[in-house]
Order: structure tokens, then C-alpha cells, then sequence
């Protein structure tokens, strides 16, 4: 890809996910500064699911831990339910609890990226750039859907590395 | 028999509709492009500030009120544990390292308790009124050697006391 190209955010609509509002307000001012015009707000994951269902939105960014819900509750409709509106839909979580079985929880749960709290806007940006401009294949399988968990496809010229 | 993984490739609808050579934020942004969101972030320090002293505030009235109702502790807890969560969050995006670090063991102490003996309670409390000093004092970055030495003390009070 080349290093002079860029993101029209203002092309891309968002939907943020979390209960606390001054979170929320953080991540649409820098989503406004990156230039994004369509930004929704959920403190919820019912409102969530409502403008899931009502609205085009190209990029979720939930918080993990959402009250008595979870974002997680929310990936799982996106990915396994019949009324999803898109089950490639990328999907950011974000959480404070970023202990390594939250991270392998939240990625077999079919997370696109996970950051994080507290995070520095570079690490985010590199998130929304990856979802953006560098799209993952997506697997499906018996017991999961979700994005390719292989990040490098490294070349391999021996012989079957799965021979029987 | 299992059924086959299917492989999906993948959507690149936002890439065509978004990424270009002329308008937008670089995909490689500049130190200066990045300050430019960090400033975003730190003007919004000021609601931090208020948001999480009024969250402190009301940590203490919870610890004021279960300390001696011992059937309302379970709720303080969960109380003690989402807040804190949060703080932990929030705080060193806003330049607050160290509330960042109490919030953590906060939480950690936290998880996985439903109840907690008095002296539990005061390990509760005790973070709670160091995270009361690093606001009022707006004790930003990482803090002194002083408040790495509190940190460790609260490490230890958890592992013996927790």
C-alpha cells in the first residue's frame, strides 16, 4: 500500500458503543477530527442493535463491558444472528480489562480489533487504518464466524505443513 | 465428519469508498497528525476531572454506607468494581498514569468478591482516598518516587490482606 495514501473518513459511518458518556463524547471528537460526518451513539446494546437494524453503519466501536451487558453480547449478534445486517461487519472492541484471556475471548468471539484502555490515538488510528484499508478474510466454520485469527500469511515452500 | 472451514474473502467496500490519494487523514500519519488527535483527547481533561471526582465522591458514600450494613457490601463491591474499571480506562488516557495504576488494583482486588471483612473494606477505602489525592493534587504522568512507593504498599496491603 502506499505511504502516501489516505482514509476519507468522511465516506465511513460509525456507530460507538459505551455507557459512559464522556467516553463516548472522546471518541467522537476524535472520530470529527478524523473527519467522519455519520457518527452514532449507543449507551446500550438494545439502542445498538436498533440502529444496527435502522441505520448503514460501516464500523462498530464498542466498549467491552457495557453495564449488565457486554460488548461481547453484542459481537455475537452481529456475527451469529439471522437479523444481523452485515455479519462482516468491523467490529472494534475496546477495554480496561485487557488481560490476555479477555484478548482470546474477544478474538474467538470474532472481534476485528481489540485496544486497549488507556490507549494512544496511534494505536487507535492503526486499528481503524487496519479495518479500513487492510480487510481480513473472514472464516467460517462449525463453531465459529468471524475474521481470519491468522494476521501473517507467511510463504512456505517445503512440503504440506498438514500432510496426514 | 466436521464440516470444512469455509474461507470469505474479504469486503473491501471500505477501501474502495474511502481510501484515495487526495483527501483525508494520511494512512501514515505524521507526528503532527497525531498530536493533532491527542489534542482532541485532551481537551475533553477538564470533564475527566469532574466526571471522576464525582465518581470518587460517590465510591465514598457507598463506603460510608456498607461499612456498618454489611448486606449492603455485595453492592458496593460491584459498585467499587465498574467505577474503577472505568477510572482505570480513562485515567492515563487524560495524562493520569498513577489513577490509572490504583484503578487497577482496585479492580483486581475486586474480581471475583462478592463479600469483604472490615479490613477488607479498608484496603477499599484506602484506594479510594489515594485516588482522591492524585485528582486533587493533579498529580499528572507517573508521579514522584513517593508514588511509585504507595503503589508498592498497596500491592503488598492487597497480596496480604486480599
Amino acid at each position: 500500500m502506499s505511504q502516501s495514501q489516505r482514509i476519507d473518513f468522511a465516506k465511513i459511518s460509525f456507530l460507538i458503543v459505551d455507557t459512559n458518556p464522556l467516553a463516548i463524547d472522546m471518541m467522537n471528537d476524535i472520530l470529527r477530527m478524523l473527519g467522519a460526518m455519520r457518527i452514532f451513539r449507543a449507551t446500550h446494546v438494545d439502542r445498538a442493535i436498533d440502529l444496527l437494524g435502522n441505520e448503514e453503519i460501516d464500523i462498530v466501536i464498542t466498549e467491552r463491558e457495557l453495564g449488565d451487558q457486554s460488548g461481547l453480547e453484542l459481537l455475537d449478534l452481529v456475527r451469529n444472528s439471522s437479523v444481523s445486517p452485515n455479519r462482516m461487519l468491523p467490529v472494534i472492541m475496546l477495554t480496561a480489562n485487557s488481560e490476555p484471556e479477555h484478548v482470546i475471548e474477544a478474538r474467538d468471539s470474532g472481534v476485528t480489533e481489540f485496544v486497549a484502555k488507556p490507549f494512544t490515538v496511534e494505536s487507535l488510528y492503526r486499528r481503524l487504518v487496519s479495518v479500513i484499508a487492510r480487510p481480513r478474510s473472514f472464516v467460517n466454520a462449525e463453531s465459529y464466524f468471524g475474521p481470519d485469527r491468522r494476521r501473517k500469511q507467511i510463504a512456505f515452500s517445503g512440503p504440506d505443513r498438514r500432510a496426514e | 465428519m466436521a464440516r470444512k472451514a469455509q474461507i470469505i474473502p474479504p469486503q473491501t467496500d471500505l477501501k474502495r469508498r474511502a481510501v484515495n490519494s487526495k483527501v483525508g487523514f494520511a494512512i501514515n500519519p505524521t507526528p503532527e497528525d497525531l498530536k493533532k488527535i491527542e489534542a482532541v483527547v485532551h481537551k475533553s481533561t477538564d470533564k475527566f476531572i469532574t466526571q471522576a471526582a464525582d465518581k470518587l465522591k460517590r465510591l465514598r458514600e457507598g463506603y460510608r454506607a456498607a461499612t456498618p450494613n454489611k448486606s449492603l457490601r455485595p453492592a458496593f463491591l460491584k459498585q467499587v468494581r465498574e467505577e474503577s474499571l472505568s477510572i482505570k480506562g480513562l485515567g492515563g488516557m487524560f495524562n493520569f498514569p498513577l489513577m490509572t495504576a490504583i484503578a487497577k488494583s482496585l479492580n483486581d482486588f475486586t474480581q471475583g468478591r462478592s463479600d469483604v471483612d472490615d479490613k477488607q473494606m479498608s484496603l477499599v477505602s484506602l484506594h479510594i482516598d489515594a485516588l482522591y489525592v492524585v485528582l486533587a493534587q493533579r498529580i499528572e504522568g507517573e508521579g514522584s518516587m513517593q508514588e511509585s512507593q504507595v503503589l508498592d504498599a498497596f500491592q503488598e496491603a492487597v497480596a496480604k490482606i486480599g
